[in-house]
Order: structure tokens, then C-alpha cells, then sequence
């Protein structure tokens, strides 16, 4: 994966909210090489608060609970209080009843 | 057998019906997709994936985009085909299982399993025959269905007057579908048309039969002549054995779901607290561990996509067909890295297992949140020298959580033909019933027990009929009464029971339900009867993967 090819792109470092328009986050991760944390969730479960974004590769990890009547999710970035972040232009898209449900991240700089 | 036809006839007038009728997660119908109708299963898999890069491809191109398109641009929809990206992990796991066929089985099996033990917990399960067996512990019909196969053996009488012992075998029908035709689709919340057969018809369907193990099965056959003896008596006819264990009841049961609308807030509050109940979400966090340690091995060893060539084939057939070519030639190199990783195959095992238990915990808080209205159970009894019957019934549960469930049974039971001259009607009997079930000890333990306290109430217009059997003579004479001939026995009006019952559920699916009950008569004698009743059954969940372990 590279920049250009993430879900959402940001400067190492940077803190913000990942956000989806449908469905439900029960728990979430960051994954990064042989990593992981976990994340707070948000929201009502369609947010999860991703801070210090690691540099290259990573990718959010979320346990959904898709309820009937859910559409695939849309995928935003919001509230970034530390840095720059942005969600790729199409909107990333979740896959209605994708489970665990994935977002690609890339950080920028060291 | 007029009254079989009829039965048959409105079942399969009503059942379409109703389940026409039934509420569901709607789920609009897609677009065709190009590659819907492809053989392949790693397409089949990544078809909506495939489709929308396609689609996107060709919508560029229409609006002039610059040739060669730019990858940056169709982020999204290459990161779910690229098998090295996580954003595909899911959908490749799904691909991945079957080609991997020892874990396949195992995973199959050991998921049935685990699933046979989450259900033990149930108090809406019926294994047993009804009340009206020679061999039964059950006096109340429960609403919900059996597993994949169970097996229950029952000892004790009810409201009959014949102590006898029972082997009964349920089905539900979807299980058994899936067994055998290994169509075992792996979704929940997309679950939409092309399994409408499955959810509408088939996983509502429960099948039993049981046999009657103290009756022997008997056919009447001609004798050419007498071998010894001189008794001047003709024997024409004689009856032989058959074997041990006559069938004695067949039971068909349809369990209807409310309706409902997702939109509704209704729904929404019941769905809340139904995931809840359910621990949807811990099975969802479980998954969701097992996956992310198959997608470190993925991101190990599965190749990534080469972004422009894949471009340049979109590019060059709008149709989509080079497209799905290129990528099931891109899965097969992908498949042939990621099995050299030894652990591939109990980390996608372990990741269909808790995808088992997810869709399980999912459909069990679909399943609560939306309401079961009633079940219909229909038996045809064959009872021990008495006219065969047909049985309806309604059966009516309410789950009260923690503090138990309360079922309700209203039936009729009408006799299958009348002789000429018969004095008595139809009807044989109604009856009311109801039963409260709660887990007593060892709620979140691999061994339970639960209480059941019933209690029942039958009307019969007549007394009880009992069949003379063939080759009968008077008392204290020679003389055969005619063939055919019936007699009232017993009495006519109301049948009072009781009874409390013990479960023990232990783990691998195994109950023993013990009872004591008292009546103020069964169906043949009079005067009150204390009797016990003891049963045991399992749950052979573990034979799931017995016809799918070699694909």
C-alpha cells in the first residue's frame, strides 16, 4: 500500500476521529506491522479515535455489528486536534456486513 | 386418510402464505453484476468488488477521462481487490477456507459443536415427543426448532395409559439442506434473496419422528397350509414380525416471525437489547482477533496487486470478462504463496469458526429482536391399538430473560377416519397447556439445570377408543369377534396434569430431563396416577462437515 492508495493519509503523529455512516463499531485496534493498541470508541459506535498515527503502513481493525437495514459505510475523518489528516477523495467505503471492517492508513514523514 | 389430505392441503396453503407474509431485513435488490453468474468462487466471492471497479472504469472512460486512468483514483475500489491490502482480508478468507479442505472440516465440525454448546443454554428447544407419546417427558410443546440432528430417548407416560419407551429423531429441514448440498452461504446482515428459500421456507421447518421401541412391527401374511398338528381350526393368515420399534408419531413444525421494519425504533430498542442478550459483540471481537492474525500472514505472503495492469485490463473490456480473468489468475498465484505459511490453515480455520458463532449470536438477536408470533406443529399419531389421529397445534412462547419463559400450547386432535355406525364424531379431544422453563444453576457453565413446571387440560367429547385386534375372541368363548371392531374405553371429559420437571444440560449437547407428574386419569383408566419420566438426548451437531470435508 502507499500514500496514494490509503484510506486515509495524515502526517505521522497526527490525532483524529474516523468516522462511518452506517453500522456499528463494537471495538477497534491499530495495527501496525506486528503492533497493535486499541482505540477508544465513539460516538454511539460510528467513531473511532485514532491518535499518533504510526509512520508508512497501518490500518485500523474494527469489530462491527451490522444491524438490518444498514447500508456499506462511508468512511470521513473528522476532529483532527493534533496534525493533518484527510480520507481519500472517493470516500473509502466499508462493504455492508464486512466483518471486521478495515481502514487503510498511511502517515506521512518520520 | 381423507384428513391427511386435508392437513397436507391447508399446510401447503398456509405455509407459503404466512411466509410470504413474514417481515425481514429488506435488502434492495442489486444491479446485475457482470461476473453474478461466473463459476468461479474466488469471482463469486469478490463479484460486488469487481463489479464496482468495472463499473467505475467504464464510467471514467465514458466521461473522457485521460488514458492511461490513474490508480490514486480508484483507491478505494483496488484496496478491495488487492489481496496483500486489509482492506480484502475478509473476502479472502472467505475464498481461501474451502480451497484449504482439512481445516474446512475441522473448522465446520468444531464450529457445529461450539454452536451445540451456546444452544444447550436454550429453553425454547423441543427434542422430545408430545404429550400424547408412550414415551415422553415432555408435556408442554416448546416454539423453537432442533439443530443440525438430535436424537432423544424418552421413557414415562403423560396422558396415556401404555408406559412405553421412545427413540425420536429432529431435523431441523435448513440444516439438513445445508448438510447435504453444502450451500452454506457465509453472511447475516446481507443474507437477501438468493437465500429467501433457505430463511423463509427451510430454517423454520423442524422434522421429527419417533418410534415407539415396546411395539413390534408386524405384517399380516397368508399361510399355505398347517406344517403339524391336528387341530381343526384353519389358520389362514399369520402376523410376522418385523423388528422392534414401530413408528409411532411424525411431527412437522413451522415456527412464524413477526414482521418487522428495521426503520422502526421499536425494532431498533428490541435489536439493542437483543445484541446484548446475545453477546453479538463479544463474538464480534473474537472474530475480529482471529482475523487480524490471518492478515499478518496475509500481508507476509500474498502478492500485491499490480494496480495498472489491472487498470489496462479494465480499460481495454468494458464488459468485465478480462477483468474477472486477470483476477482469478491473480488469486491463483496469490493461493499458492499464502499456503506455504504452515499456520495458514488452523488460523482460517479458527477465523470460520468464530465466523459460525458471530452469525449465530446474529441471527439469535435477529431472531429475539424481532419476535416470534407463534409455531405450528402438526402430528400424525400412530398410538398402540387405538385409531390413528392427526394433531394441531399453536404453540406460543415468552422469553422473560433471566427469569425464565413461559410457553403455551392450544390443539386439537381429530381422528383420521370413523368406521359406519360409529357413535362417536371427528374430535377426539382439545386441550390447553402451558409450562414455565427457567435455568436454575449454572447459567454460564458448560453444565445446567433447569426447572419446568406444566400444567395441562384436555376435553374429550367421548371416552377413548380402543381397536380390537384381529383373531379377538369373546370372553369365555371361541367365537372372533368380527375385525374392525372398537370399543370406548375410559371416560369422557376433562384430563387434568401436572408435572415438574429437572434438566441437566451438560456440555457436548447432552440433557437428561427427569419428571415426576400427576393426572386425575389417562386416556384408557380411570382414578388419579402419580408417574415419573426420564429421558436423555443429544445433539449431533458434530456431524456438520461430514459432506463438505472434501471439497
Amino acid at each position: 500500500m502507499s500514500e496514494d492508495r490509503a484510506d486515509v493519509v495524515g502526517t505521522a503523529g497526527t490525532d483524529f476521529t474516523l468516522t462511518i455512516s452506517s453500522g456499528e463499531i463494537n471495538s477497534a485496534t491499530l495495527e501496525a506491522g506486528q503492533t497493535s493498541r486499541d482505540l477508544t470508541v465513539a460516538g454511539g459506535g460510528r467513531a473511532v479515535i485514532v491518535t499518533d498515527l504510526p509512520s508508512g503502513d497501518s490500518f485500523v481493525s474494527m469489530a462491527m455489528i451490522w444491524t438490518p437495514g444498514d447500508t456499506d459505510a462511508t468512511v470521513d475523518v473528522e476532529n483532527v486536534t493534533k496534525g493533518d489528516a484527510h480520507a481519500a477523495d472517493p470516500k473509502p467505503v466499508i462493504d455492508l456486513g464486512d466483518n471486521p471492517g478495515t481502514v487503510d492508513l498511511f502517515g506521512k514523514g518520520a | 386418510m381423507k384428513t391427511v389430505a386435508s392437513v397436507v392441503s391447508l399446510a401447503a396453503l398456509v405455509l407459503p402464505i404466512a411466509a410470504f407474509g413474514q417481515g425481514g431485513a429488506p435488502n434492495a435488490p442489486s444491479p446485475e453484476e457482470f461476473c453474478s453468474k461466473d463459476a468461479r468462487a474466488e469471482i463469486q466471492t469478490f463479484c460486488k468488488d469487481l463489479d464496482r471497479f468495472q463499473k467505475h472504469v467504464n464510467s471514467e472512460k465514458s466521461k473522457g477521462a485521460e488514458t492511461p486512468l490513474a490508480a490514486k483514483n480508484f483507491a478505494n475500489d483496488l484496496n478491495h481487490l488487492d489481496l496483500h491490502d486489509p482492506d480484502a482480508r475478509v473476502k479472502f478468507i472467505t475464498a481461501l477456507a474451502p480451497r484449504l479442505a482439512a481445516s474446512s472440516f475441522v473448522s465446520k465440525a468444531t464450529a457445529a459443536a461450539a454452536m451445540g454448546d451456546a444452544s444447550a443454554q436454550r429453553l425454547d428447544r423441543q427434542l422430545e415427543p408430545d404429550h400424547a407419546s408412550s414415551g415422553t417427558t415432555s408435556l408442554v410443546s416448546k416454539a423453537g426448532s432442533a439443530e443440525l440432528i438430535a436424537l432423544a430417548l424418552d421413557s414415562g407416560v403423560l396422558t396415556r395409559s401404555v408406559n412405553g419407551t421412545t427413540a425420536t429423531l429432529s431435523t431441523n429441514a435448513d440444516q439438513i439442506f445445508r448438510l447435504i448440498t453444502g450451500s452454506d452461504p457465509d453472511c447475516t446482515v446481507t443474507c437477501g434473496k438468493a437465500s429467501w428459500f433457505q430463511d423463509r421456507i427451510l430454517n423454520p421447518t423442524t422434522l421429527s419422528a419417533s418410534l415407539d421401541l415396546a411395539q413390534r412391527g408386524n405384517t399380516t401374511v397368508a399361510t399355505s397350509g398347517q406344517a403339524s398338528g391336528t387341530t381343526s381350526t384353519e389358520v389362514n393368515t399369520a402376523a410376522i414380525p418385523t423388528g422392534a420399534g414401530k413408528l409411532s408419531s411424525f411431527t412437522a413444525r413451522y415456527e412464524f416471525a413477526n414482521q418487522f421494519d428495521p426503520r422502526t425504533s421499536k425494532f431498533k430498542e428490541n435489536w439493542t437489547k437483543a445484541v446484548a442478550e446475545q453477546q453479538v459483540g463479544a463474538a464480534s471481537d473474537t472474530l475480529k482477533t482471529a482475523t487480524d492474525a490471518v492478515t499478518k500472514s496475509l500481508q507476509t505472503n500474498a502478492p500485491a496487486l499490480d494496480a495498472d495492469r489491472i487498470l489496462g485490463v479494465a480499460q481495454d473490456d468494458p464488459t468485465g470478462h478480462a477483468l474477472a480473468n486477470f483476477f482469478a489468475q491473480y488469486f491463483s498465484d496469490a493461493l499458492q504463496k499464502v499456503v506455504q505459511d504452515p499456520n495458514i490453515r488452523s488460523l482460517v480455520s479458527q477465523v470460520m469458526q468464530d465466523r459460525a458463532l458471530y452469525r449465530k449470536a446474529w441471527f439469535a438477536a435477529l431472531h429475539q429482536a424481532a419476535g416470534n408470533l407463534f409455531t405450528f406443529e402438526y402430528n400424525y399419531n400412530r398410538p398402540a391399538d387405538q385409531p390413528l389421529t392427526h394433531d394441531l397445534k399453536l404453540i406460543f412462547a415468552r422469553d422473560f430473560g433471566d427469569r425464565g419463559m413461559l410457553t403455551f400450547n392450544g390443539s386439537v386432535s381429530l381422528y383420521d377416519s370413523i368406521p359406519s355406525a360409529a357413535k362417536y364424531g371427528r374430535l377426539h379431544y382439545g386441550q390447553i397447556s402451558t409450562e414455565y422453563d427457567r435455568t436454575i444453576t449454572g447459567k454460564d457453565k458448560s453444565t445446567q439445570t433447569q426447572l419446568s413446571l406444566a400444567g395441562y387440560w384436555q376435553y374429550q367429547p367421548h371416552p377413548s377408543i380402543l381397536n380390537i385386534p384381529t383373531g379377538t375372541v369373546a370372553p369365555g368363548t371361541t367365537i372372533p369377534l368380527p375385525n374392525g371392531t372398537q370399543e370406548f374405553v375410559g371416560t369422557a371429559g376433562s384430563l387434568w396434569v401436572t408435572q415438574a420437571k429437572l434438566t441437566i444440560k451438560a456440555s457436548g449437547g447432552i440433557n437428561i430431563p427427569i419428571g415426576v407428574s400427576w393426572s386425575n386419569k389417562t386416556d384408557l383408566l380411570q382414578g388419579s396416577k402419580v408417574g415419573a419420566q426420564v429421558g436423555i438426548s443429544y445433539n449431533f451437531s458434530s456431524l456438520a462437515g461430514i459432506f463438505t470435508g472434501g471439497q
